[in-house]
């Protein structure tokens, strides 16, 4: 009885005050709108990782290109990852390539060139890679190859880097696994103008039982830390015991879940860093992002010696 | 209708094209069997065109069923030493110039490879440890040979001291190379001053000085050893390469050498049985890492598909609710009679 004489007493009200009319559009205008929010903004295609720190703590120079002091100093490289959509999968390959232009031998290369066909340009280099192809289609071997973008100070390239890694590497000793070149990357602009081609080794720095103060490996708050010396506390491993050829794994990627990665090292042994090759100019430190097993990114950091 | 003709004409284009892909490509297939050969890795230290033309040299021989690629740099070759498909190595040593090949080298024969060395190969300075491990030469002196005014060449007569595989149909011969390269002491080069550790077969010397001018090595691989026939390309110098590969019994002990390594080498089937077993094993894991992921990927579509229904279902619902409500006649004729009522 009560409830009946309200309901009159409102449809009088918004009889006199509004048509009921409107307040239903409005009604219904909200629940499309509610839907429409939940269906295509609520439920958009997320990035499954995000990432929040992919930084060098180095000085630049004055084209903003990190530069590596030749003295004594703790300088650090750190990835920090945050996992937006869960996934089986997250590999980060590192490699750090030497300028290795003077090296390079090839013919002429047409603007309209692609990454690949400029790669393929670099004679020696070409042939080899295109004999590994083929043995690698036959065989199933894993060879990476990948276009990247990278920021040299205030010009972008483009590049393309191509990871013997897997093909060669398994038939070596262990002792002389770190010291195989199987990566090898070209830089190049847009406009086809410049080249440079970087040669290096698959592994989180250069020379790995010398340079590398510490590496730390970090999901959510399982830490691990590698370091020249075992502290007394037992809580580092010893570098030389750190993931081989700067290859890290993680399996079974729940949402939110955190990786870090920071790698210190020292830069006053450049000789023990470049191993002594004559290129001393410019390195690029590389991390090969895969995600379930196709490449989701390149990140490069160019770096002046 | 014309939407589900629409899926359908998609569905039969999506499975086409996933049975392209999966179903063997027969040209590929052709093209597999001529790349994938055992591979005979040639390196010429610093001189591209030698390189070429020893490849040219062993390419027609029938006994040699190989992909040939020749490499100058040595990174690269340092590389390729460890990739499973190399059968054999021929490697020539140009110059004294130590690259910090050797202990790459030893690795390779150790695991049973089959090398052939020229020109500095057998060098203390340019292979360090593996010229006495893998080109037993230990050499550190040169004999350099008689100059041919008319052939604007040095030459070397060599003579056959053990009978072997890789002379025969050539016999002693003239070899048109500046150098021969031997022991330190010349007096002592008459032997092999190496501590090897398998067989070591002296097939020809150097007749002036009796010195081991080509020697077969067996021990956990296979090795020939040439103490001569470093070059280079500068046509009219006396060092020119052209002036001895142009010569038929240079080609012939080449093919001979490598056909025999080819032959007796150890390496090429562990390796490639193990690297084999490893990359099925590596392409197995990312087949069912690509299969996990391609699951998780239908599940989320599926997951996103009920939501949606349920997101859709919750809209009508509401949207019908409100309609019933608001814009329906009995619901306003039941007010206009409460209306009157309360009028």
């Amino acid at each position: 009885m009560k409830s009946c004489s309200a309901r009159t007493w409102l449809n009088l009200e918004m009889k006199q005050v509004v048509d009921r009319r409107l307040v239903g559009i409005v009604a219904i205008a909200f629940v499309l709108s509610s839907a429409g929010f939940s269906l295509f903004v609520g439920e958009r295609v997320e990035s499954p990782i995000e990432v929040i720190r992919n930084e060098w703590n180095l000085p630049t120079d004055s084209k903003g290109i990190y530069s590596m002091p030749k003295t004594e100093g703790r300088y650090t490289y750190s990835l920090g990852l945050v996992v937006r959509k869960p996934f089986e999968k997250l590999e980060l390959l590192f490699a750090t390539l030497k300028n290795s232009s003077f090296k390079m031998v090839g013919g002429e290369i047409p603007p309209s060139a692609s990454a690949r066909e400029r790669f393929g340009a670099i004679v020696e280099l070409g042939n080899m890679t295109s004999v590994i192809e083929g043995y690698a289609e036959r065989y199933h071997m894993r060879l990476e190859e990948h276009e990247f973008r990278a920021k040299v100070g205030s010009r972008e390239y483009e590049g393309f880097v191509v990871d013997l890694t897997w093909p060669i590497v398994p038939v070596a000793p262990a002792a002389v696994q770190h010291g195989l070149p199987t990566v090898h990357a070209l830089l190049f602009d847009p406009n086809g103008t410049a080249l440079q081609y970087y040669r290096g080794f698959p592994d989180f720095f250069l020379s790995r039982n010398e340079s590398i103060i510490d590496l730390t490996i970090q999901r959510n708050q399982n830490v691990t830390k590698f370091s020249q010396r075992t502290t007394q506390q037992g809580t580092s491993l010893l570098m030389k015991d750190a993931p081989a050829l700067g290859r890290l794994a993680f399996r079974d990627l729940r949402k939110e879940d955190q990786i870090f990665v920071t790698v210190a090292v020292n830069s006053a042994d450049p000789d023990a860093m470049y191993q002594a090759t004559p290129a001393r100019d410019t390195m690029i430190h590389m991390i090969l992002v895969f995600i379930d097993g196709e490449c989701y990114d390149v990140f490069v950091s160019p770096i002046i010696w | 209708m014309a939407s589900g003709q629409r899926q359908m004409a998609r569905g039969i284009l999506l499975a086409v094209v996933v049975l392209v892909l999966v179903s063997p490509n027969p040209l590929a297939g052709q093209q597999g069997s001529n790349v994938t050969k055992p591979l005979l890795l040639v390196y010429s230290q610093g001189e591209p065109a030698y390189g070429r033309e020893l490849a040219n040299i062993l390419s027609g021989d029938p006994r040699i069923d190989a992909q040939i690629l020749v490499l100058t740099d040595p990174d690269l070759f340092k590389s390729m030493l460890y990739f499973p498909s190399v059968k054999v190595v021929l490697a020539v040593f140009n110059h004294d110039k130590d690259e910090g090949l050797g202990e790459h080298l030893q690795n390779f024969f150790e695991g049973g490879g089959g090398m052939v060395g020229l020109g500095f190969a057998g060098w203390q300075t340019t292979t360090r440890q593996a010229s006495q491990t893998v080109f037993p030469l230990n050499a550190s002196s040169y004999i350099v040979g008689s100059y041919n005014a008319s052939a604007r060449a040095y030459m070397h007569d060599l003579y056959v001291d053990e009978a072997h595989p890789i002379s025969r149909d050539i016999g002693d011969f003239t070899a048109y190379t500046h150098k021969v390269f031997v022991s330190a002491d010349k007096a002592s080069g008459q032997q092999l001053s190496v501590k090897s550790e398998g067989e070591v077969t002296v097939v020809y010397r150097d007749a002036a000085l009796n010195a081991p001018a080509v020697v077969v090595y067996e021990a956990a691989g296979v090795s020939v050893t040439f103490a001569c026939f470093a070059g280079d390309s500068v046509e009219r110098a006396p060092t020119y390469f052209g002036r001895f590969t142009s010569r038929e019994e240079f080609r012939k002990l080449l093919r001979n050498s490598i056909a025999w390594v080819w032959a007796s080498e150890r390496r090429y089937g562990k390796t490639m049985s193990s690297a084999l077993a490893r990359f099925a094993e590596e392409a197995h894991e990312a087949d069912e890492i690509r299969a996990q992921a391609e699951l998780s990927a239908r599940q989320h579509k599926t997951h996103r598909l009920l939501r949606t229904v349920a997101i859709a279902a919750l809209a009508v619902l509401g949207v019908g609710a409100i309609h019933r409500k608001c814009f329906a006649p009995s619901s306003r004729k039941t007010t206009v009679e409460e209306q009157a009522k309360g009028g």
